[in-house]
């Protein structure tokens, strides 16, 4: 008997979500998530437009998201499958009509991640955020599509200079790619698979989170909770939700953790 | 704006905190402890000592990064080691390998506990870190009293609230139980009352080949069953249910037992009621079961109700009568 396979330790995905509307009217973030043993998804879309627009799109951006993704399963090319997705849900929000067939020009960011064993792949359209927490490390893996990274970039590039960023600079949270654009050009995510690793937390989040904690404070309340997501989710939303007492965007989070199975 | 080193609240009052009343002077360092306002870990700002066992050193502390208190437990076991010069390093005095491996071992246990924290009988332990060398754990600040604290309002305790206290830790070792723990350690220091009245235990035993030379140094000897006498040692079952016994019976009589291992050596340790205290007989009896000794009612308990001397007082009198 070969030893090392008899030691082969079982690996699960595990699962948790947890959404505040904190100090604002609508609640425009939504989330969604399924796990079975060794396969993950998880969804997460922070909506925007007036009235009941924003919370229309990510709701409908959530929904489409878990209901093509396991239409389609078992999925060959889970990027280009991503991809599509993100152009089929950009063309379908930007659609959405009101009472009275008026436009309703409302849109959303995503990031979703599907984890197939120990390979992960993700998509992020928009400032909504994934981060990997590995050995005591995290380390974000989206890039914000907006007008800051924008001019980042040009700066880097030498297109711009210092005083045309700083003066640009109070308009760098506008969203360069979002769902609802209409043809959108932005759209992240990972050709090739992350290879999971043992413990390994991925963290999905709406800016209510990583606007009101730093990168630092995030890290270290997802480090103290002992690999436990649920109480790290909670913690998250709570130091959240103390950091921002005097106004708190909606905050929604879903963590997803690949370890050990235990049973 | 200085930080009160006892409530953890900014203020700018001269000379003492407007919060807690505390003065602004810093404690003096009487103790061996470390001094206020050290910042540990780059982050931790070291306050008051809360709490001091055979263990080490109990601190409130301001955790800066996340801007919350917390507590944070010091490995510097009584009489084992002392501070340098700086007030901050230990200085074990013992071989220096064999401090690094209790160092090891104290950390690997604080470890454990971490990854224990979704059960709500134990104060959460957020992270384990090592300097001055020794180890330091993090935990959860939560607002309560350890039952050494209520036992100094209130001694020895009344039968019927003692009793309503033991239940309740019974409980909360039931449910340790469960999860196939033992406490191992239990004293009245380290059973923790909650603001909302749970219960949690801190300072959980570990063992180890190692520990086998310090265990009567660092864990509390009147309150370990005589198991802690053999080698090599076992944490089981059975251990918790004396210290329970023992517990109990310093909440009724006011009295710290006498250690196990020293009840060997003639030491006497009186029975509740032979100190005079009235409580249930079957509960005496089963507490001194409990704790390997004859319970129930003594001589001395009998002469010394009114009752007992008036029995005594006819009896003389009716030998007198007879003679």
């Amino acid at each position: 008997m070969d030893l090392e396979n008899t030691l082969e330790m079982h690996m699960k995905i595990e699962y948790y979500s947890l959404t505040d509307q904190g100090t604002r009217e609508y609640q425009q973030d939504a989330a969604y998530g399924e796990v079975q043993e060794n396969l993950g998804m998880a969804v997460l879309c922070d909506g925007m437009g007036g009235l009941n627009g924003g919370e229309m799109a990510s709701d409908l951006g959530v929904k489409y998201f878990a209901r093509d993704l396991k239409d389609a399963w078992p999925v060959r090319n889970i990027p280009a499958f991503l991809q599509q997705e993100a152009h089929r849900l950009d063309q379908m929000i930007a659609g959405l009509r009101d009472k009275e067939g008026r436009p309703l020009r409302a849109g959303t960011t995503i990031v979703s991640a599907v984890l197939v064993e120990n390979q992960a792949f993700w998509l992020s359209v928009g400032d909504s955020r994934i981060y990997l927490l590995r050995n005591g490390q995290m380390r974000c893996l989206t890039a914000a599509h907006n007008y800051k990274t924008m001019l980042q970039e040009k700066l880097e590039a030498g297109l711009i200079d210092m005083d045309y960023y700083n003066g640009e600079i109070s308009q760098g949270e506008a969203l360069t790619s979002y769902l609802g654009m209409g043809n959108i050009s932005l759209i992240d995510g990972n050709a090739k698979p992350l290879e999971l690793e043992e413990n390994d937390i991925l963290l999905l989040c709406s800016d209510g989170l990583y606007k009101t904690l730093t990168d630092e404070q995030i890290q270290a309340l997802i480090q103290e909770s002992g690999s436990n997501i649920r109480i790290a989710g909670q913690r998250l939303l709570e130091t959240a939700r103390r950091f921002g007492r005097r106004g708190q965007d909606n905050t929604t989070l879903v963590l997803l953790k690949y370890g050990a199975n235990k049973s | 704006m200085p930080k009160c080193m006892i409530c953890m609240q900014d203020y700018d009052q001269q000379d003492f905190c407007p919060f807690c009343g505390a003065p602004k002077e810093p404690k003096p360092l009487d103790m061996g402890q470390i001094p206020e306002e050290t910042i540990l870990n780059r982050r931790f700002i070291i306050g008051e000592v809360v709490n001091v066992d055979r263990i080490g050193f109990l601190y409130n502390a301001w955790d800066a990064l996340l801007e919350r208190k917390v507590l944070i437990k010091e490995w510097y076991p009584k009489g084992l080691t002392a501070r340098g010069e700086d007030h901050l390093k230990a200085d074990p005095e013992m071989n220096p390998d064999l401090w690094e491996e209790l160092c090891r071992q104290f950390s690997m246990q604080a470890e454990r506990l971490h990854k224990l924290q979704d059960l709500p009988i134990l104060l959460p332990i957020y992270m384990v870190f090592q300097e001055n060398n020794t180890v330091y754990y993090v935990m959860e600040y939560q607002a309560g009293t350890t039952l050494r604290e209520m036992l100094q309002r209130e001694n020895p305790m009344p039968p019927k609230k003692a009793e309503g206290i033991m239940n309740g830790v019974r409980e909360a070792l039931a449910f340790l139980k469960k999860q196939n723990l033992v406490h191992g350690n239990l004293t009245p220091d380290n059973i923790f009352f909650s603001e909302n009245g749970e219960i949690k235990f801190l300072n959980l035993a570990w063992f180890s080949k190692e520990m086998e030379t310090i265990r009567y140094t660092v864990f509390q000897g009147r309150y370990a069953p005589p198991a802690y006498s053999q080698l090599p040692l076992h944490l089981d079952e059975a251990i918790d249910e004396y210290s329970l016994n023992a517990i109990f019976y310093r909440l009724l009589s006011g009295e710290e037992p006498v250690a196990a291992v020293n009840r060997r050596k003639k030491e006497k340790m009186y029975s509740i009621s032979e100190l005079g205290i009235s409580v249930p007989a079957a509960l005496e009896k089963k507490i001194m079961k409990g704790l390997g000794m004859k319970g129930g009612k003594g001589l001395l308990r009998f002469f010394q109700g009114l009752n007992g001397v008036l029995v005594l007082a006819a009896v003389i009198l009716g030998v007198m009568i007879f003679v």
